[in-house]
């Protein structure tokens, strides 16, 4: 256990200094992006020195390493706020669109997994399996257009009631003062496109394991004794079949975490969410290292923490791997 | 391994003579139709009069146009088999020299072993927990947004998983009589890995890389779309996407037909790398299917 977490920390470290020293690597700098085309080189070496840098890639690295084992991941060079103020606004927001896709994801993907397992090889497995794939196919910003298309062109277009004219872009109702319930249910509302986009394409990947891990399950000998024995399916697929495949579902969890953040990226751009990826993407195109560091550090984190959770948890669950 | 059988027993499958006809249909479109259109798809013509026109429109010349016109007035399907051209391109060249680093890195790691084991699984390992996308973006902003930054952005953030695939069915081989055989008999030791080991632990690699090739293509488009990829006026459907993106409203066929090519593409090569993972794995006796990072 301690071994593991030791193992996750070093991981983590290792991850941070390649991300540390690609993007020292890159070309371009970032005091370009801060001072106007007209300055002189003496105002672009100031901002430079202002930054820390004039100093070379060691100190630099030294530097960094030492404020972030103080909890400490700098100033946004563009914004010129810190690091964490940012991201503390910007985690919340794919926080709550990534949880709540991760668990419909989860809520849809296994129940149809299980279905298509249930009825291998007939045609609503067939046709279930090639509408996953193609689900798995489309890119997330793509679906994200076509669904506005259909929600805000199509709904006015085809006359759809106003309840299904949903809203495109932004978490809430610009300009609108609203509290309490209200304000939850504008949040919900411009919410549904985007979860609805990442759980479809989490739940596809989702159905192919489960439907995969099910299958094994199915084959098992004492499954034909249970039904031998003469249990209901429902009490098969319950108890016995579900207990089962628990530990495969625990991994698909820690797995298809960076899918939903990675996603997350695209449908934040798309629905103009202010996230994480949107956080990232700015970040990356104005040079503001601080801030790419800062977020690559969620990022990587969470997946090397949410693989160290499957790991904790599996034995727990599972008592063949104690 | 022989690719030979596997090919022939392909065509058997109805599901993957079907992906294998779309793929092969796509490349000849992609190859034909720009060669034959009769006006430039990338030039700037008569905008006024041409440009949004809806799929199937006739314009005032009297020429059709299958899938409308984009806001410059340019077919959308000749751009869409150009880009095409890109598309497909980049995905096949950066998932085969991801592949072919990939199991070069994890075959070295298992034949050597020791230090040179350690160190390359550390960074394989180090670099399979940043979500690939954010990789991706981290190295393909920072340098010259471009066709080659893309391929090379690709290959550098798509070896690690082939890497640790080709290591341990290296690992499982150098164990095996003949390699033994091998090296009693006096062959050199790069020749062993090389003529012996390798292609007997290639499977497995050969899968994952046709696998790659979808996700590579989805990757990519991901790119484009936000900017970062291939830059207009060349066309890739990532960024002809984009280019329809403030015109979702107005004229829905912009952003959504080039989709409808991307996802038909990657749709046919998962299914073509599902058919041949089932058939090595029917081989070995094993099932397992891997859950891919998509864009």
């Amino acid at each position: 256990m301690l071994r593991r977490v030791g193992g996750a920390i070093v991981l983590l470290w290792l991850v941070l200094s390649i991300t540390f020293i690609l993007i020292r690597l890159a070309p371009g700098d970032p005091a370009a992006f801060l001072i106007s085309p007209s300055a002189s080189s003496a105002d672009a070496a100031r901002v430079r020195a202002e930054l820390g840098l004039d100093r070379s890639l060691a100190v630099q690295y030294a530097r960094w390493a030492v404020a972030l084992l103080h909890g400490d991941l700098g100033e946004s060079f563009a914004l010129r706020r810190p690091v964490s103020e940012v991201l503390a606004g910007a985690i919340p927001v794919s926080l709550g669109l990534g949880g709540t896709a991760l668990l419909l994801t989860f809520v849809v993907g296994v129940p149809v997994g299980i279905a298509q397992a249930a009825r291998r090889g007939r045609a609503l497995d067939r046709a279930l399996t090639l509408a996953s794939i193609a689900v798995y196919a489309a890119p997330s910003y793509w679906l994200a257009l076509a669904l506005v298309a259909v929600f805000t062109y199509g709904a006015a277009t085809w006359g759809l009631p106003p309840e299904l004219r949903l809203p495109a872009f932004g978490v809430e109702t610009p300009g609108a003062t609203l509290h309490g319930w209200t304000l939850l249910l504008d949040i919900a509302r411009h919410a549904v496109l985007p979860v609805a986009i990442l759980a479809a394409i989490g739940a596809a990947g989702i159905a192919r394991y489960a439907r995969s891990s099910v299958a094994d399950v199915l084959d098992q000998d004492w499954v034909r004794t249970a039904r031998a024995k003469g249990i209901s399916t429902r009490t098969l697929y319950l108890r016995h079949v579900l207990a089962n495949v628990l530990p495969a579902l625990v991994i698909l969890f820690a797995l298809s975490l960076p899918g939903v953040v990675a996603g997350s990226i695209f449908v934040e751009s798309v629905f103009a969410w202010p996230g994480m990826g949107r956080a990232m993407l700015s970040a990356i195109t104005a040079r503001d290292y601080p801030l790419v560091m800062g977020s690559t550090v969620v990022y990587a984190a969470l997946v090397i923490f949410a693989n160290l959770a499957a790991d904790v948890l599996l034995p727990v669950i599972d008592p063949r791997r104690r | 391994m022989r690719l030979g059988p596997w090919i022939r027993r392909a065509t058997h499958s109805p599901t993957e003579s079907g992906a294998i006809a779309v793929l092969a249909l796509l490349v000849i479109a992609v190859i034909a139709v720009p060669a034959f259109a009769r006006r430039d798809p990338l030039a700037i013509g008569d905008v006024l009069s041409l440009r949004l026109l809806p799929p199937f429109a006739r314009d005032l010349h009297g020429e059709v146009h299958l899938l409308g016109t984009d806001r410059f007035g340019r077919d959308l399907f000749v751009r869409m088999m150009l880009a095409g051209r890109i598309s497909i391109a980049v995905g096949v060249v950066g998932s085969v020299l991801a592949g072919a680093l990939g199991t070069l890195i994890g075959a070295l790691a298992a034949w050597r072993g020791g230090l040179v084991d350690v160190v390359a699984m550390g960074i394989t390992d180090a670099l399979l927990s940043i979500p690939r996308l954010v990789l991706l973006l981290v190295c393909a902003a920072l340098w010259r947004p471009g066709l080659a930054t893309v391929v090379v952005v690709l290959v550098a953030t798509g070896w690690m998983g082939v890497a640790r695939l080709a290591r341990g069915e290296v690992l499982g081989v150098r164990a095996r009589p003949y390699v033994e055989a091998a090296v009693a008999l006096g062959v050199p030791d790069w020749r062993v890995l090389l003529r012996h080991a390798l292609p007997n632990a290639l499977g497995p690699a050969i899968v994952a890389t046709t696998l790659g090739v979808g996700n590579a293509i989805l990757l990519e488009s991901g790119l484009s779309f936000l900017g970062l990829g291939i830059q207009p006026p060349q066309p890739s459907w990532g960024n002809m996407i984009a280019g329809g993106r403030d015109l979702i409203v107005a004229a829905p066929w912009v952003a959504i037909a080039p989709g409808l090519a991307l996802i038909a593409t990657v749709l046919a090569c998962t299914l073509l790398g599902d058919g041949l993972r089932d058939r090595l794995a029917g081989e070995r006796g094993a099932t397992g299917a891997t859950l891919r990072e998509r864009a």
